[in-house]
């Protein structure tokens, strides 16, 4: 929701996304959705549940279940609070300003449709990974480990999280890792959040395309 | 309707010029002091409690200034020429709904900032307005376990050290207890707990809390106006709550109201730490508080502009009746960068445990916790 300069006038929801993303500045949200969409619960209390399609792509639609304030003394300025929040935590996670479309709704919940602002239709944007360069994977006798030359530290690791890190040389979407080496994506997601959490992926978002972020990048029509 | 400032004006924009403006209603505004973004900004209310968004300063300028006078008067500040900063915002806030033509009296705009006279103590309508309308919309959006609403750490451990004895249930008071934790924390020692919030959704919550053996009363009322008679408590705490309200000051002489002689007071807020007001003196680097706070508490006047002195807050318990027993600071040191780290590091472990309730360092803790008790 940020646009560079400040307006005079900022209404509540762009408040809101402003003062969350500069709180989840410095503790980035995981990428994972279930995990995600915890963070969302608590950082509410019981509110409401959230449930997050995808956040590795946009758009990306939360829906709301059981929230206290959808009933019949529904307080709009409640909702602009929480849309904005959720604005506020993704743009930490992606890096970009977003905007909402917000859908109140009955027995199904409510739903909040986010996009990448200023973009026709929802850019896509998906996480790519690359590894640390203090971080080594080896293969030892005692197993797979992830030697961290920043802490001093070496760590016993799945197979599946040191075959990532074997791959991620260059930046890769979750989807290629699941692709290449045979995973489920969301398995993939879960194991870059925790790389992302011990600090060693450094994960970026862009368009998908053939180019990694930081290149000129040619949007395909990857899901 | 856009208010035009040109350097030929046409028909059209002196006529705009002329026009009469004033506020759509009343408002009540919080100064906020959120770095980057949000530094004196304004989060501003409407007549119904609504939040409706935040001004800028120059906004706010020309909201207070939106008295049914001439738009002309509104862009000049006083001077002749119109002021292009002041345009846009008066453009942004007629755009918004917030001010609109008017003849005759606009209604009242109520400001909720630092003042050279009262320091961060607030008092009258523009106050009662603000804490009732914050809480209302605050307890609507966020729930117990929020950590926006509900970030206790590890204080209970530390708070509990100062609570009344299992072995003598006693009737206590958390003031402004949001979800009941330290409440609960009471009762489930033996005592009755009058549990007293402005806010009926979090008053909710703490009537939900298990509270056996002991027992919780939930009380929905203003602090600074607790129904329940002189001298009938023995413990009353008020824990990370006088950051919040508009005047704490009104709040302390009412817990002290509520008292009984020799009944102890604990209160609990949050401070500039060594790191923050050493930042604040070499670097001119002002501390962040959340944006819900009125004030912090510190040793040195002038740490932030929400900065409320710690002495002051013991000199206003003394000359109201109660003695202070202690002044515990924690986290004093906290971020603290070198060599300093290891200067006041040096001192703090010549005093021992006695450090973090020595002066001047139980006034510098990232939180300070008062243990005062009534006199007879």
């Amino acid at each position: 929701m940020n646009a560079g300069q400040r307006r005079d006038f900022e209404p509540i929801d762009v408040f809101w996304a402003d003062y969350v993303r500069t709180l989840r500045q410095a503790a980035p949200p995981p990428a994972e959705p279930r995990a995600l969409a915890a963070e969302l619960d608590t950082l509410f209390g019981g509110l409401t549940t959230h449930e997050l399609s995808r956040v590795d792509g946009l758009p990306i639609t939360a829906t709301c279940r059981g929230c206290r304030n959808n009933g019949p003394n529904r307080r709009e300025s409640v909702c602009r609070t929480h849309v904005g929040s959720v604005c506020g935590t993704l743009e930490a996670l992606l890096g970009v300003p977003v905007e909402a479309s917000h859908e109140p709704g009955a027995a199904d919940g409510c739903r909040i449709q986010v996009a990448v602002r200023g973009t026709a239709a929802g850019w896509p944007m998906v996480a790519w990974a690359r590894r640390a360069p203090h971080v080594t994977p080896q293969a030892t006798l005692q197993g797979f480990v992830v030697v961290d030359h920043a802490r001093g530290s070496q760590t016993l690791v799945n197979e599946a999280t040191w075959r990532i890190l074997q791959e991620a040389t260059e930046p890769h979407p979750a989807a290629h890792y699941a692709r290449i080496l045979g995973l489920a994506r969301e398995a993939v997601a879960r194991i870059l959040d925790e790389c992302h959490r011990l600090g060693w992926v450094h994960t970026s978002f862009a368009p998908l395309s053939d180019t990694p972020p930081g290149q000129p990048a040619r949007a395909s029509g990857e899901g | 309707m856009t208010v035009q400032a040109q350097v030929a004006p046409s028909d059209e924009a002196v006529s705009a010029l002329d026009t009469r403006l004033g506020r759509r209603g009343e408002f009540v505004l919080l100064k906020v002091f959120v770095p980057p973004f949000y530094y004196g900004s304004y989060l501003t209310f409407d007549e119904t409690g609504e939040p409706v968004g935040v001004l800028s300063t120059a906004a706010a300028s020309v909201l207070r200034a939106a008295e049914g006078r001439p738009a002309r008067e509104l862009l000049s500040d006083g001077g002749q020429d119109v002021d292009p900063r002041r345009l846009d915002a008066l453009n942004q806030l007629v755009d918004a709904g917030l001010i609109r033509p008017m003849e005759g009296r606009a209604p009242a705009a109520h400001f909720i900032e630092p003042d050279q006279a009262s320091g961060t103590r607030h008092t009258g309508r523009g106050a009662e307005l603000f804490i009732r309308y914050f809480y209302d919309y605050f307890g609507h959006a966020f729930y117990e376990g929020s950590p926006l609403i509900d970030s206790h750490g590890d204080f209970l451990s530390i708070l509990s050290s100062y609570f009344p004895s299992r072995e003598t249930p006693a009737v206590c008071l958390d003031a402004g207890t949001g979800s009941g934790y330290y409440a609960t924390a009471l009762a489930q020692r033996g005592h009755h707990v009058y549990a007293c919030d402005i806010s009926r959704t979090r008053l909710q919550a703490a009537a939900a809390q298990p509270s056996a053996p002991g027992t919780i009363q939930p009380v929905e009322c203003s602090l600074d106006d607790i129904p329940l008679p002189d001298g009938c408590l023995d413990f009353a705490m008020c824990n990370f709550v006088l950051e919040h309200v508009a005047d704490p000051y009104a709040v302390t002489e009412e817990l002290l109201r509520l008292l009984r002689p020799g009944g102890t007071l604990l209160l609990a807020v949050p401070s500039f730490n060594v790191r923050d007001t050493l930042a604040s003196w070499l670097h001119q680097e002002l501390p962040t508080l959340n944006f819900e706070h009125l004030r912090s508490y510190g040793l040195i006047p002038r740490t932030h502009p929400w900065c409320e002195p710690t002495l002051d807050a013991l000199q206003h318990l003394r000359e109201h009746g109660a003695d202070v027993v202690t002044v515990q600071g924690v986290n004093i040191l906290n971020n603290l960068w070198e060599p300093w780290a290891s200067a006041f590091g040096s001192i703090a472990a010549q005093l021992g445990p006695a450090f973090s309730v020595t002066w001047p360092w139980s006034c510098l803790g990232q939180q300070t916790i008062i243990h005062g008790r009534k006199r007879a």
